[in-house]
Parts: C-alpha cells; sequence; structure tokens
C-alpha cells in the first residue's frame, strides 16, 4: 500500500479518498470506471450466438497456407480470426463469412463479384483485402491485420474529446469519397467497423460485407446506425447511407449517446462549436436529398469547423462559454428553392409534353395515311425526292428529342436536382416550335440564380439507383425499328405486284430499318456495359441485354442466307453428287451456321450480361472448330 | 504483496477447487491458497482489530487461522456460504474466532507455524483514518476487502508492466483508470511520453481493458460461479460508497 497524503482528494469523484487507496487512486472510481465499461460491452454488443464459433484449432487444416493464432471475435458477419502467412511472414485477419451459406450458389457468385470489387479498394485509410475464396464450404477473406482497437472499445470508455471527435472524421470522408467513386457502398459503418492502429490512424473495415452477407433480403447493415432509406426500400440507398452512419458515428463520438428520434444539440450536452450542430443534423437529416452530397464535402465542413472549434477553445479558455438557451432541434432549413423554379420547370414539362403529342399525330399521320392507300399526303410523300424524305424524317426525330430533353430538363429544373439537364432542357425549349419564350423566361432563372439548389452531382453515377437511359433510349429506336419495318411492309404492299415504275426506293425502307436497329443495339451495348460498370446504381439490364442483342440476331439472317445460297450454287454447279455427298455437305454446313451463330449469339449476350466469356470447354470449341473446317475444307474441294 | 513464486496452475482457478484440492493435501494448491489468504489477510487483521482485540492477539488470530485453513481436513465441515471467498473467509474467520483460537493458538504462539510474514504496521495505519467510525466491523471488512482486490489487481498490472519494460508508462497512464475519457488529458500525455496523441488513446485503452480484465479474473478467483462477477463487483462498489 502506497503511503500518500490522508487529505487526498480525488479529481473525479471530488471525495476523499482513503489513505490506504491502492497506488494513490481513489478505488470507488476505479470500481466504476471497470463497472461502466463492462456495463456498456453488455450493452453494444450483439447477442451472443447460440454457437461457438470454430476454435482456431478446428479451421487449421482448412487454411494451410496460415498459421492461425487466436479467434478474435465473432460479429453479424462471421468470424475473425488472427492469423500468420507463412510465405510472406506477415500478420492478417482472416474472416469466415457466412457458415451457413455453405453450398449457395447464389451466395457464392455474389461472393466472388463482391470480393473483387473490394479488392481494388487500395487506400490508407481502408483495411486491404488480400485474398478471399471458398474452402470447405467457407467463405473467407483475407485481410490486412491492424494492430490497434476499434472506434467501440474507445465509446466504451466514454466519450470522446471534440477535437478527438471531429479529427475522426477526414480520414473516414477521404476513404468513403474513394470508394463511392468506385461506386462502393460501405452501408454499414459503424464504431465496430472503424479501427484504430497503434499510431492512432483510422482504417475503415469491411467494405461491401454488408450488401454481400444481406443479399438474399437479411438485414444488412446495423440498426442504429443506419439511414431511414436503408430500413425501407433497400434498393434506393445509395453513398448517402454512409454519410449518415458517419453522422451518427460523430454525434456519438461527441455525446457518448446515439441520437434518438430527437436529439439533443451536441452543442446542448458538450462544449462544442454551435457550427458542429448544423453538420451533424445535416449529415443526420432523414431525407438523403438534404445531406451532405458527398463525403468530400462532409469532410471539408468538419475541417473549417475542426478550426472554429480550435479557436473557441482559446476563446473559452479566456472567458467562460456562454450558456445557450435550451432551442428544440429544428429541422435543416430547406435549400432554396424560389417558387419560378418549379414554374418554369412545370412550364418546360408541358411544353415538352405537347411538343411530344405534336410529333405523335404527325407520325400517327404518316402511318394512317400509310394505311389508307389512295390518299393525297400518301401520294405526296411517296413522291418525295430522297433528301427531302431524309429531312422530314430528321425533323421529326430532332423534334422529338427536343421534346424529351425539355421534359427532362424540366423534371431537374421542378426538383431543383441537375443544373446540367435543367439547362439542357431549357435550351431545347427555346429551340422547340413553340417553346421559346418559356424556354427563355427558364434561362434566365437558371443563369440568375446559383444557389445550391442543384445537386451538384445529380447526374453522375453515384446518384441514386434509377433505371438506365440508355436502356431506354436503345428501346425507344427498336420501337422506331419496328413501325419502320412496319411502314416498309405496308409501302411494299400498296404497290404489289411491282412494276418497273413504281418500284419503291430501297433507301426509302432499308434505311429507316438499318438506321434504328443499328442506333438501337448501339445504345443497348452502350447502357449494358454502363449498367455492368454502375455497380448496381443503374438498373434496366434485361432491356439493354434485349436491345443490344438485336444487331448480332439479324445478323444471322445474312449467314443463313450465305449458307443456303452456297448450298444451293453447289447443288446447282455440280447436280452430280451422290446422297452421301450430299448429306455431308448439308450437314456440315447446317451445323457449321449452327455453331456459328450459336457461339457468335451465345458471346454477345454473355458479355453484355456481364458473365465470363471463358464459359466454353475446350470440347466444345474443338467440336465446332472441326465442324466448320470441314465445312471450308469440303466446299473448297467440292468448289474446285 | 505479489510473489513471483505463485504457482501458475492456480492462477485463475477459483477458490472452491484450490480448498477442495487443499483439502486432498495438494502441496501446489496449498501454495495458490495461502497465496490467495496472502492477499487479503489485511481486511481479516483489521475486522479482528475493530473486534476490540489487541495487536498481540489480532495477529495471533490471523496467523493461527491461515495456518488452519491450510491444514488439510479441516475446510470440509464449513459452509461454503454461497461461493464467495469474502464471505467464506470472513464466516471461517468468525468461526475460527470463536471456537478454536482458545484453545489452538496459545500452543502455536512463538511455534513454527505462521504461514505469513504479516506487516503488522502498514495493517495498523490505515485504521487511523476512521476513529469515529459507526460502521459494522463487517461492512468495514468488505471495504478493506475491496480495496484488498484493487490493489492487488494494481500490483499484478504494475508488474506486468515492468516486465513488459513500460514501467514509465504505466506511472503516467494509470490515473487514466479512474477518469472519465472526456477528462484524460490525451495531447499532454502525448508530449510527456512523447508518442503520438492517437497512439495514447490506443494505450490507454488497453490498460483499462487489461486493468478489466485482470479485476474480473481476481474476482472470479474468490468466487465458485464466474457468472457472478458482476454482482460481486457491484457489491464491492456498494461497500465503497457507503462510506460518506
Amino acid at each position: 500500500m502506497t503511503e500518500s497524503n490522508p487529505n487526498q482528494i480525488c479529481p473525479d469523484c471530488g471525495a476523499t479518498m482513503p489513505d490506504d487507496s491502492p497506488q494513490d487512486l481513489c478505488p470507488k472510481c476505479l470500481l466504476r470506471q471497470a463497472l461502466e465499461s463492462r456495463t456498456l460491452v453488455d450493452d453494444g454488443s450483439p447477442s451472443a450466438p447460440s454457437t461457438q464459433p470454430p476454435s482456431p484449432h478446428e479451421i487449421a487444416d482448412k487454411f494451410p497456407g496460415f498459421e492461425i493464432t487466436e479467434c478474435l471475435g465473432r460479429g453479424g458477419m462471421g468470424v475473425v480470426y488472427k492469423a500468420r502467412q507463412k510465405s510472406l511472414g506477415r500478420w492478417v485477419t482472416i474472416k469466415i463469412l457466412a457458415p451457413e451459406r455453405v453450398g449457395d450458389a447464389r451466395f457464392s457468385e455474389r461472393f466472388a463479384e463482391e470480393a473483387q470489387i473490394l479488392a481494388r479498394l487500395a487506400h490508407p485509410n481502408i483495411v486491404t483485402v488480400f485474398d478471399y475464396g471458398e474452402t470447405d464450404g467457407l467463405y473467407y477473406i483475407v485481410m490486412e491485420f491492424v494492430d490497434g482497437v476499434n472506434l467501440r472499445d474507445l465509446l466504451r470508455d466514454g466519450k470522446l474529446d471534440p477535437t478527438q471527435a471531429l479529427g475522426i472524421v477526414p480520414p473516414i470522408c477521404e476513404a468513403l469519397q474513394f470508394a463511392h467513386d468506385k461506386g462502393i457502398v460501405h452501408r454499414d459503418i459503424k464504431p465496430e467497423n472503424l479501427l484504430l492502429d497503434r499510431d492512432g490512424r483510422i482504417k475503415i473495415a469491411d467494405f461491401g460485407i454488408a450488401s454481400l452477407v444481406g443479399v438474399n433480403g437479411d438485414p444488412a447493415g446495423t440498426p442504429p446506425y443506419m439511414a431511414p432509406e436503408q430500413g425501407t426500400r433497400s434498393q434506393a440507398t445509395d453513398h448517402r447511407a454512409d454519410i449518415y452512419a458517419l453522422g451518427v458515428v460523430l454525434y456519438e463520438a461527441l455525446t457518448g449517446e446515439r441520437p434518438g428520434e430527437s436529439f439533443q444539440l451536441p452543442s446542448q450536452k458538450v462544449h462544442v462549436d454551435v457550427s458542429i450542430d448544423d453538420i451533424v443534423i445535416r449529415a443526420l437529416n432523414r431525407d438523403p436529398e438534404r445531406r451532405y452530397h458527398t463525403a468530400d464535402e462532409f469532410r471539408k465542413v468538419i475541417e473549417k469547423a475542426t478550426a472554429a472549434q480550435t479557436r473557441g477553445d482559446v476563446d473559452a479558455d479566456a472567458s467562460p462559454a456562454p450558456v445557450k438557451p435550451n432551442a428544440p432541434l429544428v429541422p435543416n432549413p430547406a435549400p432554396l428553392d424560389p417558387i419560378v423554379f418549379r414554374i418554369a420547370g412545370f412550364l418546360m414539362i408541358a411544353i415538352g409534353i405537347i411538343q411530344v403529342l405534336a410529333v405523335s399525330v404527325n407520325v400517327g399521320n404518316f402511318i394512317y395515311f400509310l394505311s389508307g392507300a389512295e390518299n393525297g399526303f400518301f401520294a405526296e410523300f411517296l413522291s418525295m425526292t430522297e433528301p427531302a424524305f431524309i429531312w422530314f424524317s430528321a425533323k421529326w426525330l430532332i423534334s422529338a428529342s427536343l421534346a424529351v430533353i425539355t421534359i427532362v430538363g424540366g423534371t431537374h429544373l421542378l426538383k431543383g436536382k441537375s443544373r446540367k439537364w435543367a439547362l439542357a432542357g431549357a435550351i431545347a425549349c427555346c429551340l422547340s416550335t413553340w417553346g421559346l419564350v418559356i424556354g427563355v423566361v427558364a434561362l434566365v432563372v437558371l443563369l440568375s440564380n446559383t444557389s445550391e439548389v442543384f445537386d451538384p452531382i445529380g447526374n453522375t453515377p453515384h446518384n441514386q439507383r434509377r433505371i438506365s437511359r440508355l436502356a431506354i433510349a436503345a428501346t425507344g429506336f427498336h420501337v422506331l425499328l419496328l413501325l419502320c419495318l412496319a411502314a416498309g411492309i405496308f409501302v411494299v404492299q400498296s404497290r404489289y405486284p411491282i412494276t418497273a415504275g413504281k418500284a419503291p426506293s430501297v433507301f426509302l425502307i432499308a434505311f429507316p430499318v438499318l438506321f434504328s436497329a443499328a442506333t438501337g443495339s448501339i445504345l443497348g451495348w452502350r447502357a449494358a456495359i454502363q449498367i455492368r460498370k454502375s455497380e448496381g446504381k443503374l438498373y434496366g439490364k434485361r432491356l439493354a441485354v434485349v436491345t443490344g442483342m438485336v444487331v448480332p440476331s439479324l445478323l444471322v439472317i445474312p449467314l443463313v442466307a450465305i449458307g443456303a445460297g452456297s448450298l444451293k450454287e453447289l447443288f446447282a454447279s455440280s447436280p452430280q453428287f451422290d446422297d452421301a455427298t450430299a448429306l455431308i455437305v448439308g450437314t456440315t454446313t447446317v451445323s457449321s451456321i449452327g455453331a456459328i451463330a450459336f457461339l457468335g449469339l451465345r458471346t454477345c449476350f454473355r458479355y453484355l450480361a456481364g458473365k465470363p466469356l471463358q464459359c466454353y470447354s475446350k470440347r466444345i470449341l474443338s467440336v465446332a472448330g472441326i465442324l466448320v473446317g470441314l465445312w471450308i475444307v469440303s466446299g473448297t474441294l467440292l468448289w474446285v | 504483496m505479489s510473489d513471483s513464486t505463485q504457482p501458475t496452475a492456480f492462477l485463475t482457478t477459483r477458490w472452491t477447487l484450490i480448498v477442495d484440492a487443499v483439502s486432498g493435501n495438494d502441496a501446489v494448491a496449498r501454495d495458490a491458497l495461502s497465496l490467495l489468504a496472502g492477499t487479503y489477510w489485511l481486511p481479516l487483521y483489521r475486522y479482528a482489530r475493530r473486534k476490540n482485540k489487541s495487536r498481540e492477539d489480532a495477529e495471533d488470530l490471523v496467523q493461527g487461522f491461515l495456518a488452519h485453513l491450510l491444514e488439510p481436513h479441516c475446510l470440509q465441515e464449513l459452509d461454503r456460504s454461497h461461493g464467495r471467498f469474502r464471505a467464506f473467509l470472513l464466516a471461517s474467520f468468525n468461526h475460527w474466532m470463536i471456537n478454536d483460537w482458545k484453545h489452538s493458538i496459545r500452543q502455536k504462539r512463538g511455534g513454527p507455524e505462521r504461514p505469513l510474514s504479516l506487516d503488522i504496521d502498514s495493517a495498523e495505519s490505515g485504521m487511523k483514518i476512521d476513529p469515529a467510525d459507526h460502521r459494522s466491523p463487517d461492512r468495514l471488512f468488505d471495504r478493506e476487502w475491496a480495496l484488498a482486490l484493487l490493489d492487488k489487481v494494481l500490483v499484478n498490472l504494475e508488474a506486468a508492466f515492468n516486465s513488459e519494460g513500460n514501467a514509465v508508462q504505466f506511472s503516467k497512464l494509470r490515473s487514466c483508470l479512474t477518469s472519465a475519457s472526456a477528462r484524460i488529458p490525451y495531447s499532454s500525455l502525448a508530449t510527456e511520453l512523447g508518442i503520438s496523441e492517437g497512439a495514447v488513446r490506443v494505450a490507454v485503452h488497453r490498460l483499462r481493458k487489461r486493468y478489466r480484465a485482470q479485476l474480473e479474473a481476481e474476482v472470479a478467483r474468490t468466487l465458485s460461479n464466474p457468472q457472478a462477477v458482476e454482482d460481486e463487483l457491484h457489491s464491492l462498489f456498494a461497500a465503497l460508497s457507503n462510506e460518506t
């Protein structure tokens, strides 16, 4: 027992300390701290799992390349082990995911996809993924071992000092922005996933694992840190869910409590600058649109507030902080949205719709007159010269496009979403037949006000999940293709039997058909690639695949024609073939054409659908190759 | 009070098992029990003093009791007092004071059977601060028990840090064990220790974690049911809180 001054006062509880206090520490506070942290441990940890995780010894033979030393813990996402990679002599963490998913093919596919995405996240503030795989039905991820503690451990000891709490946000924001730029959303930001290493550096763990484990509609994320939209429509969550979760973490780090339905402002609970209140409220806004749009934006305001906080601390040292009135929590004031924006947007949409109607009437007229044969307009149309026809088609194509742009721009203006689209819409409106006045008004409104009504990232890939516009456009062109085909058939039929003088121009029919088919397929192809790269932000994949497949499917027609033509030619030129030769030539031709068509179409399909292309076994490829080779050789021999 | 020769096999074994082993005349278990008793003799001594025993009598009582405790076959008939070593020790000691000491202590006094070297001066010093104490000796026993337990934990912790060459870190950071996190001057500690603030935070957290683990292990040793650690901590806290 250390001898000490009998009148010593505990600096923490203010009580007189007994002079036989252990190590001059207040025994009451010693026990209280231990008890408080124990309570928090029980409070924060997930309910104890019914089954014990396998011991390091039990799984050791499944990981021959690793020396598994200890089980670090078990969370909702799986079991974590500390291990040494024998080949490189480095410490790693092995995370075994969802043991109950053994043999689930969908999970397996998705797991591989996600792990490849995660492996691309090389950032100093993100736990690096080294390897992943499956062994004996256990899905595992090998990750960098972070020698330190997680933020939950630190928070168990109570709240953090405001400067420390604010200090953890910028590096997390940098890492999140990095991931969001790649279209990856964490979806489960919480203190347990924020690791601090021995040098105090912060690292985000478990990127993407929440969405992986939650693939079958299981709850992905941890309720107190889940943004409101995560609980309701899982498909509508985007990077702003991470910003919400980080807001919860910040609030908890500042105050030691999680924000409830209506929470007290941080400045009412701890000594922080009032600007922190606004930041927390904005990050925690229930409406994702009103949160910080990007992690970078969040980081910048935090850095600014940290500077203010540091200044404030210096001021506070000089004079006591003024007592703040107990202001009720007010919702974040809506960003400026003057009524003119809405009116202009509404008018633009109206003009666009009128334009679409006008175009439709024109097209309807066209088709109507095509079908009702003997009509003045129809006659006039058929007698058009080719340049006149091109002009006619171009005119209504252009007005249709202008109308669509006007409507889209009007919607953006009305909702204050993307400035770029609103501007494009206003310009399109100016150019349309009746939209000049409204277009000019919209332009003036837009150019005179540069407020933050507009989402600066409104049309970047990590916006809310939406349907691919390219896929829609591709579908539009294929509808056009059908109309053109119908029109072509009508034209041909109306002049049947075709005589020399009445032959319709090939160009008149073929140009629109080929143009629509090619444009539709190119757009569909682009849409498929874009949807694949959007990492789930865009949908409409099936539409894109179907539209993209139109031209490859059409290409089968000339292929069959070539095959049939060559056969006909062959038999015509050498009619002395016996049955056996005919059979061989016929079979190889038909099966070669079939093989080329099948392999070509399947390859296109797999490419569009984003499936791996190395899907053909060597046997299939060699059989196809032999068939085609046989066809070419026999054809050439017979020809000669 | 910490002993480098402590029998490691029993370091975390529950006391009931040790007592059972002692009853079976197991020498290692005897050492373990004497170590356990060594940690908690002081509350017993002061308890005896508060029962108006003289210094000499109190010392004899404690020594005799501990010697008795370490004898095989003499523990079996005793009440296990719901699995708490604290309650068991006090009940046994009371039992000992009432029945046995008159007969046995006279013979043993000055004899070879003195299992512990007791620092009676230090044990006396703690009694000065509660001159007009109206609480029962039983309550004070609990309070002193808690102090002895905490002291043991901190001494162990310090020894562990010293053996890892982190003595300076421990001496600087140990005050963090009582403070709420927000009150810990991380930045000045960082300057004193010459490491980053983040590293201090991590170090403090680890210190607390180790402290908690040591505390829980120490408490668990005095219970037959390790699940009751939380309850025991609460009652020790209550024993400490009653003093104002």
